[in-house]
């Protein structure tokens, strides 16, 4: 007989042929300016509930606070493609638009199959063992310009 | 039934002894105050096979983007036949010596922005980043407006008069001509500050704007920095089609970091020679504050910035900052002009309790500016029960912010909680109309309604707000298979790992104009399951 072998944990992926809109968007930011991102994300564990942080960035600092968060809970019954997308619906004509300047922006979605602490996925216990999880991310460049959108 | 009666007034009093305020939904709260063929939809009740609208996005990686439709029907099986990519495409010309058709040779960037023309309010936009002579973009189904814009050269930018209307499958057509170089309209002018050209350090940028319509009527142009000796003092030129009578020019910093006010300049044409001048706003000055929870205790994490009206008439907002672990923040800013108005505004991080704050608060020079304490949020819950009355316990939900109410901004981020043993939610929202999403999971639909949340003050912060009970709907599978039509010109016959979703038309004024119902994403087979309302 062998033993029971450990459990383990598969990483989260990133469906990128449903990730919207387009890797470089420009945009003005007046009145009625929004812009929506969504993506699909798949595990193969069907039980895992995935944390999905956005952050948008001038430059990078991995110790910025995430803008907004998500929790994906697991299908019933159980998908590896999530039905629920990660979204962010932005307002850039609001006060707390994150792109308060003219400029380029990164906006990026890291999902993760373990809670997130800033952007470390951290561990959790599967079957009583303790198991790495895994975070992928995708990223966006939103280019600025004072201006209305039509 | 007279004990009854009297019961009700009585508990509506106790209620409000407690400080608490109870709001409904905008329509009906649940399936049973709708007819026996009706459900219980946000935007209130509604026939099951009515204003169902569906997008379908089968590959966006592969430009083929979403394609949408209509669909009345309460069968269990719902098959989808998609189409190729949709594009818009065209020529790219130029008018010179009054000749049409000349091919425009230079790089030309393509934006389409819309939406969706069968499911409204959902926002569409794509670009292409360089053309010649002709383009082709693709796009989604849906309705756009056309903007393009010559890279190479300074043209003004173009938006097209008429919008794009791009149905499945189809190729719409949308010419671009850009006016002839000569024929232009140009403004020369010069940009001071405090009488002198922009140092390299506060690099500045012009462009010309339309005062009522705010579209960009020329492009960006860099202002000519002082060099040695300041041989061309400011010198910028901007250029705008013939028929430009009346523009707004606005000067902004090229470096977003520069402590340089913003400021806008009207202009009548024909004109000569412009001096545009940002006035003395005076040097940067650094402020320090604190942020505090209403019962005193530092807030962190917070995103704080200043907005103001500095002197010389221009406006100045500072770069972000971060209260640390005491609430401390600090900003450099400029001084207030005398007699207007500055505002600080401060974003307390989503899993906290305070709310949105600003505050009215001139700089006068470096400072102290004190305490700020923010006020709770609103502390709102309500209960949810299950079709069978039983409660409904582990419900997510989740709060989307619509709108703003009078006197508040609108949120930004997403609220979520969880029902607890007893069906019980509890959520602490700013001030808002709020879409409340429950999402149950297994066999039942998901189910939202919207609730508007005044924030009504109490002696300290707001008064807690009970939201109307509700009970989950049935549900009912939607199954299907998603199909390309032979002319697609796709390797495969059906669209594997396709994004699903269903919307419902919404009647509701101060709605969105469509609402999600379900959202899925096919397997490998193009096969999708849904879950929708059924009675």
């Amino acid at each position: 007989m062998q033993p029971v072998p450990a459990a383990q944990n598969r990483p989260p992926t990133i469906v990128e042929q449903q990730a919207l809109p387009a890797r470089v968007v420009h945009t003005g930011n007046g009145a009625g300016c929004r812009l929506n991102f969504s993506l699909k994300v798949s595990d193969p564990d069907l039980g895992d509930t995935l944390f999905v942080r956005w952050w948008a960035y001038m430059t990078f600092d991995p110790t910025q606070l995430p803008q907004n968060e998500q929790i994906i809970q697991p299908d019933t019954p159980g998908s590896e493609i999530r039905n629920t997308s990660a979204v962010w619906n932005i307002d850039l004509s609001g006060p707390g638009n994150p792109f308060p300047l003219d400029g380029a922006y990164a906006v990026e979605a890291l999902v993760a199959d373990g809670p997130l602490i800033g952007r470390d996925p951290q561990p959790r216990t599967v079957d009583g063992t303790l198991v790495t999880t895994y975070a992928v991310s995708y990223v966006w460049v939103v280019v600025v310009q004072t201006g209305p959108c039509p | 039934m007279r004990g009854t009666s009297l019961l009700v007034p009585l508990l509506a009093v106790a209620a409000l002894g407690c400080g608490k305020k109870t709001t409904s939904f905008h329509h009906c709260a649940n399936d049973s105050e709708c007819a026996a063929n009706q459900v219980c939809f946000p935007d209130g009740c509604g026939n099951l096979a009515q204003g169902l609208r569906v997008e379908i996005i089968p590959n966006a990686r592969e430009a083929l983007y979403a394609q949408d439709f209509v669909v009345g029907t309460l069968a269990n099986k719902q098959d989808f036949t998609l189409a190729g990519a949709s594009t818009i495409q065209g020529a790219l010309q130029q008018l010179i010596d009054g000749q049409v058709g000349t091919a425009y040779p230079r790089s030309v960037s393509i934006q389409a922005l819309g939406e969706s023309t069968l499911i409204p309010g959902v926002v569409r936009s794509f670009e292409l980043g360089a053309a010649r002579a002709t383009y082709v973009l693709p796009v989604a189904t849906g309705t756009y407006s056309l903007l393009a814009n010559a890279t190479e050269e300074p043209l003004p930018p173009i938006q097209l008069d008429t919008r794009v209307i791009v149905s499945m499958g189809e190729a719409a057509r949308a010419d671009v001509l850009f006016p002839s170089s000569t024929s232009l309209s140009r403004i020369d002018g010069h940009l001071f500050i405090e009488g002198l050209p922009p140092t390299a350090d506060r690099s500045m940028l012009v462009q010309a704007f339309d005062p009522n319509t705010q579209r960009p009527l020329s492009q960006r142009a860099a202002v000519d920095p002082c060099g040695a000796g300041c041989p061309r003092l400011g010198q910028f030129q901007l250029q705008v089609a013939p028929s430009t009578s009346r523009l707004v020019v606005r000067a902004s910093p090229v470096n977003s970091d520069a402590i340089v006010p913003r400021k806008s300049f009207p202009i009548s044409l024909p004109t000569g020679p412009v001096i545009l001048e940002l006035g003395a706003f005076g040097s940067a000055v650094a402020v320090t504050g604190t942020l505090r929870t209403s019962s005193g205790d530092p807030l962190p994490g917070a995103t704080v910035y200043l907005e103001e009206e500095v002197t010389g008439g221009g406006s100045f907002r500072t770069q972000t900052g971060v209260s640390s672990s005491t609430g401390s923040f600090s900003l450099t800013a400029l001084l207030t002009a005398v007699g207007r108005s500055a505002t600080l505004w401060a974003f307390p991080p989503p899993e906290s309790a305070c709310g949105i704050l600003s505050a009215p608060v001139p700089v006068i020079g470096p400072a102290d500016l004190g305490a700020f304490f923010c006020k709770a949020k609103v502390q709102v819950h309500g209960l949810v029960h299950l079709p069978s009355g039983a409660d409904a316990v582990g419900i997510q939900v989740t709060a989307q912010p619509i709108s703003s109410t009078p006197g508040y901004p609108l949120p930004s981020n997403l609220v979520r909680g969880v029902t607890d043993s007893a069906g019980m939610y509890t959520l602490y929202l700013d001030p808002a109309v709020y879409r409340l999403d429950f999402v149950p999971g297994g066999t039942r639909p998901r189910f939202s309604r919207f609730v508007t949340i005044l924030g009504e003050l109490a002696d300290s912060g707001f008064k807690p707000v009970e939201v109307e009970s509700i009970s989950l709907s049935n549900g009912r599978r939607l199954t299907g298979t998603l199909y390309f039509a032979a002319t697609a010109g796709t390797n495969s016959p059906v669209a594997a790992l396709a994004s699903i979703r269903f919307f419902r038309l919404s009647t509701d004024a101060i709605a969105p104009a469509s609402v999600l119902l379900a959202e899925t994403v096919s397997d490998q087979a193009g096969t999708y399951s849904v879950i929708l309302p059924a009675r």
